[in-house]
């Protein structure tokens, strides 16, 4: 039960996308369609998860001074890992993230968990965080993904709804920056409204 | 003229924030004074240009090379040693301007630490050894300098980018924003307004 | 201390090694199954393993990145060619196309193999509903009814809207595809013919390109073509 609660924590109070505000780039440019969303926040969570459970493991050997060296090579194993894998399984999504897999190296998400939580947490509770956080942004990917291929495509998971064009702009960088600040207003003040009921 | 049509193509058509959406958090996060935004661009700058040199040097000259007589290719090492690369350079960076010269530090050096988990630096050194370019001819890798301008180039649109929208953020800090847009949902629906501006320079330059 | 990171680091490059190993074949296999789904899509059914069955194109003023053609064979009677061809005039960039011929010159079907065009604007090339991608079904690019250049610029084809560039470096790639068969039909002619190595270049109008058999079922046609040389395969 505890362990679900770190879950749940994860993916609405510790939420990566609307309440941190981290890895905004794979967010933005990512979150195209719905699936595309799915799957950079599904590679994102694996290595989230994976890396958490290493530098949790590892962190009582690790000397102060070089942790932060340390925890990028452990990450950087690991999405380089994921990397081989996408590309040989799932090669369609490979190609449609592109540069953006590698780049979870520098996902200020992975750092940022390992070393506020991963590091002073036994491995099965940085196991569980790193899955409640990766599900956290997952889902924030996917929402913004549904919103911009509605708005833009009028089609949802790469099925057509309506027989005519969307509006482009949404598709567009431009679009994913406007889609993401109004998701944000409806998160706050959704947010905000619970806390007034309470 | 092909290196003018790298620094168009990199400041204004593939303005690294605005269409390629690397490096949006310190867009987001050191955005509130055009004072910082433009240190924050010039050591960005900086790093970019250098960092990439090493990575180029380190992808065609120790990745792909021959060593004791045999061909080898560990480019699938390329993530986790561009990544240690970058996090060393900028370490030896601040430490030696601390040295040399402390004002320059003063100016630029509480941005460097912020700028090893910048992904735009990572990305565009990953970019440049992996992408082919056309450039006003035929496609091809970039050689060493094209890199470099490109590379410095790219850092150059974040400063024109950041500036811009620091100066606006600065303006708004004035207005009566209702409360649920305040902070960052506001700066993001400003930061589409100035991408949509920017779309203008879409196929002017390959 | 710098034990500590050095031991990591061995046991990261390790680890990484190991991984590359196991999925390099994996990730070959899924490139290859890319381009052979591509050729299946645009040629008619064949009972022949069309990804082996190539010929190679030598001629320079023809030559396009991937200079093979797959020939698609039912029963041993040729019924489609699909020929890979790289536009460098995209918007985004360079993109690959596989363009399917019946042996008539019309066009089978064609299909996006690689492409950075911008989603929602030059990524239709991709959509087979796009009346853009239908429109090239059936059309004959090799009798000269058809002028290969959007309306704009006095061709027939009509472009995406909003999408002139990746329009445009679409056709390129029709036309590249085109000179292609052209240059294979001027082939199989000539040696069904045996018509002299001299008459060639009249049957191919305007390419004088020259083909090379690069399997031993077709290897008759080497005869006849004089004076040519096979080129090893890129890949």
């Amino acid at each position: 039960m505890n362990k679900f609660k770190l879950i749940l924590q994860g993916i609405i109070k510790n939420n990566p996308t609307f309440v941190h505000v981290l890895g905004m780039c794979p967010t933005l440019a990512t979150s195209t369609s719905a699936l595309n969303g799915m799957g950079m926040g599904l590679a994102t969570m694996i290595v989230l998860a994976c890396s958490n459970m290493g530098i949790s493991a590892l962190a009582p050997h690790i000397p102060d001074k070089v942790r932060i060296p340390c925890y990028i090579v452990v990450i950087a194993a690991f999405v380089t890992v994921v990397q081989f894998l996408m590309q040989a399984y799932t090669p369609a999504l490979y190609k449609t993230l592109g540069i953006y897999v590698p780049l979870i190296v520098v996902n200020c998400i992975v750092l940022g968990r390992a070393e506020a939580y991963a590091n002073k947490n036994t491995v099965i509770d940085s196991l569980c965080d790193g899955v409640g956080v990766g599900l956290g942004f997952t889902l924030s990917l996917t929402c913004i993904g549904i919103v911009r291929e509605f708005l833009g495509s009028l089609s949802f998971m790469n099925m057509k709804l309506f027989d005519a064009d969307g509006m482009l702009i949404f598709i567009l960088p431009a679009g994913a920056f406007i889609v993401l600040g109004y998701l944000m207003v409806l998160f706050n003040s959704v947010k905000n409204g619970k806390k007034a009921n309470a | 003229m092909q290196y003018l049509f790298i620094i168009i193509s990199a400041v204004f058509v593939n303005n690294v924030i605005l269409s390629q959406f690397l490096g949006i958090c310190p867009f987001l996060g050191v955005s509130k004074k055009i004072s910082t935004a433009v240190g924050m661009s010039a050591a960005l700058c900086f790093v970019m240009g250098l960092s990439t040199l090493v990575t180029y040097l380190i992808q065609y000259h120790i990745l792909i090379n021959t060593w004791f007589g045999q061909q080898i290719d560990i480019t699938f090492m390329q993530t986790i040693v561009f990544i240690l690369v970058i996090a060393a350079l900028v370490q030896m960076v601040e430490i030696i301007l601390k040295k040399i010269n402390p004002v320059l530090y003063q100016a630029l050096g509480i941005y460097l630490p912020l700028i090893t988990t910048n992904c735009a630096v990572l990305g565009v050194a990953i970019i440049v050894v992996t992408k082919e370019f056309t450039f006003g001819a035929a496609p091809h890798m970039l050689n060493l300098a094209e890199s470099v301008v490109y590379a410095m180039a790219l850092a150059l649109g974040f400063g024109v980018a950041i500036t811009l929208f620091s100066g606006i953020r600065e303006q708004m800090e004035l207005n009566d924003v209702p409360k649920a847009f305040r902070g960052t949902p506001i700066a993001l629906i400003t930061a589409g307004m100035l991408a949509l501006a920017f779309m203008g320079f879409s196929g002017m330059v390959k | 201390m710098a034990l500590v990171l050095l031991f990591i680091c061995l046991g990261a490059s390790a680890a990484v090694a190991v991984v590359y190993a196991v999925t390099k074949e994996p990730i070959e296999l899924a490139e290859a199954a890319k381009v052979n789904d591509a050729i299946k899509q645009v040629v008619p059914a064949c009972n022949n393993d069309v990804a082996k069955d190539t010929l190679s194109i030598t001629d320079p003023t023809v030559s396009s990145k991937m200079d093979k053609v797959y020939v698609a064979k039912k029963d041993g009677q040729i019924v489609g060619y699909a020929i890979p061809v790289t536009t460098t005039k995209g918007f985004g960039g360079a993109f690959s196309l596989m363009v399917g011929f019946t042996p008539d010159g019309a066009v089978y079907n064609t299909a996006v193999i690689n492409h950075q065009e911008t989603p929602g604007l030059g990524a239709k090339i991709t959509d087979p509903n796009q009346p853009f991608v239908k429109q090239w079904k059936g059309m004959n690019l090799v009798n000269g009814s058809v002028k290969i250049a959007v309306k704009k610029d006095g061709g027939d084809i009509d472009a995406i809207t909003a999408s002139t560039i990746s329009s445009r470096a679409f056709c390129d790639a029709m036309q590249q595809a085109a000179d292609i068969f052209n240059s294979i039909n001027s082939e199989s002619s000539a040696s069904a013919a045996e018509a002299a190595p001299a008459d060639s270049s009249a049957v191919a109008a305007d390419s004088t390109a020259v083909v090379t058999t690069a399997v031993a079922t077709t290897a008759a046609a080497t005869t006849a073509a004089k004076g040519v040389k096979t080129v090893g395969n890129k890949k």
